[in-house]
């Protein structure tokens, strides 16, 4: 059964979409001074969904090189993420030629000035150049955009080739190859987008902290399509262990996402470098602190205390809030990631964040529920299909 | 219970029934064991008596018998902790993450993985007790109270983190060892003819009598216990690397240190589980339970955690190129370039290179070629740690102080010696403990055995006709 995109969902997206772009363009003129603010949420939003996207893809890949069975039911909806992709990389795209024109200082080094009187960002042109930022930017661009579409292409033709093995192994290997560069792509993309922001910072940790947030943040974007294609009748034979499962990851990994900026965040604060924790002085010593405390409690109190028992990964109600939660938890990591670096004291949850985040979510919600029209919800002819229907834990 | 899909391999090759894979089992601890196997036994058993002497005469005459000076004053002592240590969190890893994620391949090689994981603890543990040079007052790593005659222990230091952490790690190691041995050696008391020997089982089987009520019990146990392994493999490798990163030392000082020791730990500890189970397998005659498909497996794991370490040791030489810090570059320089350059390409090899050439399924179900591999694998990783040590001390801050380091025959004889104690217990337990988890693996005999598979697929086939 194909998804029907209309009435109040369609009309929200919509929606959404009109308010933030009207938002947008009021907000570039009310802060006009502060323009900065306006471009680096339009930084967060594009990262935090594209984010979402990529992880879809990743989940995907990981599953099928992983020979799991289990998924096959709920396949389509990481698949639908991924196709935000090409949307939320133009819009990156968009955001670093902006910088690059001078529109904004988010990524200083565009500024030749700046760099003529900085020694320690000179050091680091040969990775920060122009022309070769611009190139991985594209790179990711080609690479996760093309393997969110290969892939999702592959998984169609399973409806009709009737999912033989034959073609499972095919898939494998190109899922094996998204793998491999992804590995590569997400730690040098973090760096490049983010942590570039506090150009003169670094942290070997950096790419696998953010890999951890984008995961966990698209596994909650998974259960929350999960639960509202199950309501409406769109996966027939999903069942009670397929959401207990995918609750288990949103478990799981806030632990993990916690666990690795908890480290990051140990190493710094004991060794006491004076280049290192100036990161984390920007966060806690500002005005940003409360936020930072709320984003902690958000990310990994909540989900570890909530999420622990089996009735909890079983509860649809429960888990919508849940999901809820754990996104906009992320989406106030990066915020934190992005805002002291751009625009340091000088942040607000006002009109630009409110438009920008408006904007973003109902082209994501119109993107992604588009996909799911294109094809059956639920897979009738999959590899591990038979497994997944029986699925039972 | 439903089939698996006819695309999975079977588990358990052949026409194998309930008391058929008892009584493979249970062989190696009824018959005899061969001229092979005492061959190895006192091979084994005299490296460890030399270790044992080693240990004696550096208590004896004191830390100075390592080859440590006063730049170099960490190395082939901490070096062998953390590299046994490693090698431990297969065990781990098997019983409790492979758990979670439903891999069924475990259960053959869950028993022998975690009797690894309690030998190469072990191991690991009598490091710290020799490094404290006054091994009697061992327990002052204890948080006693003053009256001890001691002070309170540093709470600030991560090497109490560590007896922490490892003493937890091994106490719940063991704990799920036991618990999953309980049915198995009551099996092994209820065949046992000799007498004395059916004491002994009857004892370590706790009176286990199979009703449904201690199954019950003992189901709740493994699960509590599952739960509480999958935290501690993350934690014992990450307090393990905060030794190093919390210092300000280059090229110990980097935040990627916890998970990316996890992944090295994980990488080391599955070669070393291939190393054991590669000879089991054969000498034990289990083919059958330990198939290629396992072993394809595990260098499956071994291809993943490898990459995992090769894109940090990438990460750790971008970001101290990019970091601009003089000493960090010159660090990672002096690895690459310096008097213990050869220690680092071995340890690139071995770690990074190497291990994708498992990506060639022909190479990865190839059995002689996967037990040169782990054994590579054992050194590199035992390379990575010594690089880490050894040659970010031996360059201090101050040139004047720079020295090289030279083990003595005390150093490599430790170093043996412990060898020696983990295979000299690994060939007792494959002689006297069951070394599949024979309850465990008939829980899957219908689904994954091999005819058991044919008939499924021949009947489901009837039913559509």
């Amino acid at each position: 059964m194909k998804y029907v995109f209309q009435g109040k969902l369609k009309m929200a997206s919509f929606a959404l979409m009109g308010i933030g772009l009207v938002g947008l363009i009021v907000s570039f003129i009310v802060f006009k001074d502060n323009t900065q603010r306006v471009w680096a949420n339009l930084l967060l939003n594009s990262f935090f969904f594209t984010g979402i996207a990529v992880a879809g893809t990743f989940f995907i890949a990981v599953n099928i090189v992983g020979e799991s069975g289990w998924y096959t039911m709920l396949k389509r909806i990481p698949e639908a993420l991924g196709q935000f992709t090409y949307f939320g990389m133009a819009a990156i795209l968009a955001v670093v030629l902006a910088g690059v024109f001078g529109a904004h200082h988010i990524y200083e080094f565009f500024d030749p000035k700046v760099v003529a009187s900085d020694s320690l960002i000179q050091g680091k042109m040969g990775y920060l150049n122009t022309p070769f930022f611009v190139g991985r930017i594209v790179a990711y661009f080609i690479i996760w955009g093309g393997f969110a579409y290969l892939l999702r292409k592959f998984s169609l033709q399973e409806e009709e080739l009737g999912g033989t093995f034959d073609h499972y192994v095919k898939v494998r290997k190109w899922a094996a190859g998204f793998l491999i560069l992804f590995a590569v792509t997400s730690s040098t993309s973090a760096w490049d987008l983010l942590m570039s922001i506090d150009v003169h910072w670094f942290s070997t940790l950096f790419g696998w902290y953010i890999f951890a947030g984008i995961f966990v943040s698209s596994i909650s974007a998974t259960m929350l399509l999960m639960l509202h294609l199950n309501k409406n009748g769109y996966l027939p034979n999903l069942n009670l262990s397929h959401i207990h499962d995918i609750g288990k990851f949103m478990f799981a990994f806030s632990i993990f996402w916690t666990y690795l900026y908890f480290s990051q965040f140990i190493l710094i604060w004991y060794a006491n470098v004076p280049e290192e924790i100036v990161y984390f002085m920007e966060r806690y010593d500002t005005n940003y602190r409360p936020l930072v405390l709320l984003m902690v409690v958000m990310n990994f109190v909540l989900p570890l205390l909530v999420l622990m028992t089996r009735d909890a990964k079983r509860n649809y109600n429960l888990l919508t809030v849940m999901t809820l939660l754990i996104l906009a938890g992320h989406w106030l990591d990066v915020f934190q990631i992005i805002m002291p670096g751009a625009v340091a004291d000088k942040w607000g949850i006002g009109l630009p964040e409110v438009s920008c985040l408006a904007l973003f979510a109902g082209l994501f919600i119109f993107v992604v529920f588009t996909a799911l029209t294109k094809a059956n919800v639920e897979p009738t002819k999959a590899t591990f299909l038979d497994e997944s229907r029986h699925h039972q834990i | 219970m439903h089939g698996e899909s006819i695309y999975r391999k079977p588990l358990i090759l052949g026409d194998k029934t309930y008391n058929q894979i008892t009584e493979d089992i249970c062989a190696p601890i009824e018959g005899r064991a061969g001229k092979l196997w005492y061959l190895a036994f006192t091979l084994a058993a005299m490296a460890a008596l030399w270790g044992v002497g080693c240990i004696a005469y550096l208590i004896g005459t004191g830390v100075g018998t390592w080859g440590l000076n006063r730049t170099v004053n960490w190395a082939w002592d901490i070096t062998n902790f953390v590299w046994w240590v490693g090698i431990g969190h297969a065990g781990t890893l098997i019983s409790a993450v492979l758990l979670l994620f439903r891999q069924r391949w475990r259960m053959a090689v869950n028993r022998s993985a975690e009797a690894m994981t309690i030998f190469a603890v072990v191991c690991a543990g009598l490091f710290p007790l020799m490094h404290m040079g006054r091994i009697w007052v061992a327990y002052w790593t204890l948080p006693l109270p003053n009256q001890f005659g001691s002070l309170w222990v540093n709470f600030n230091s991560p090497l109490l983190w560590d007896v922490f952490a490892i003493s937890t790690y091994f106490s719940v190691s063991l704990g799920f060892w036991y618990t999953g041995l309980i049915p198995d050696f009551a099996t092994v008391r209820d065949r046992q003819s000799i007498k004395w020997m059916r004491a002994i089982y009857k004892i370590t089987s706790f009176g286990w009598s199979g009703t449904a009520k201690q199954w019950q019990r003992f189901e709740e146990v493994s699960l509590v216990l599952a739960g509480m392994s999958t935290p501690l493999v993350l934690s014992v490798h990450t307090i393990v690397s905060f030794d190093f990163a919390t210092s300000v030392i280059p090229g110990w000082h980097t935040t990627i240190f916890p998970p990316y020791f996890v992944a090295g730990a994980i990488f080391s500890g599955f070669a070393m589980v291939l190393t054991l189970l590669l000879v089991m397998r054969k000498v034990l005659k289990l083919e059958d339970y330990i198939t290629i498909g396992h072993v394809e497996s595990m260098n499956k794991v071994i291809i993943t955690t490898g990459s995992i370490v090769g894109v940090a040791y990438i990460t750790e030489l971008f970001i101290a190129w990019y970091s601009g810090v003089m000493y960090e570059q010159y660090a990672f320089l002096n690895r690459a370039t310096g008097p213990l350059s050869w220690s680092y390409w071995i340890m690139m090899t071995c770690n990074v290179i190497s291990p994708q050439l498992f990506w060639v399924k022909k190479l990865r179900t190839n059995l002689v070629f996967t037990f040169f591999m782990s054994l590579v694998i054992n050194l590199g990783m035992w390379f990575e740690r010594f690089v880490i040590i050894v040659t970010s001390l031996h360059r201090d801050f101050l040139p004047s102080s720079w020295t090289m380091f030279y083990p003595t025959y005390v150093d490599i004889g430790i170093f043996v010696g412990t060898l020696g104690i983990f295979f000299t217990l690994f060939l007792l337990f494959a002689r006297t403990f069951p070394v599949i988890a024979m309850a465990e693996l008939k829980s899957i005999l219908k689904i994954s055995g091999e005819k058991q598979k044919e008939d499924f697929a021949k009947h489901s086939h009837d039913q559509h006709h």
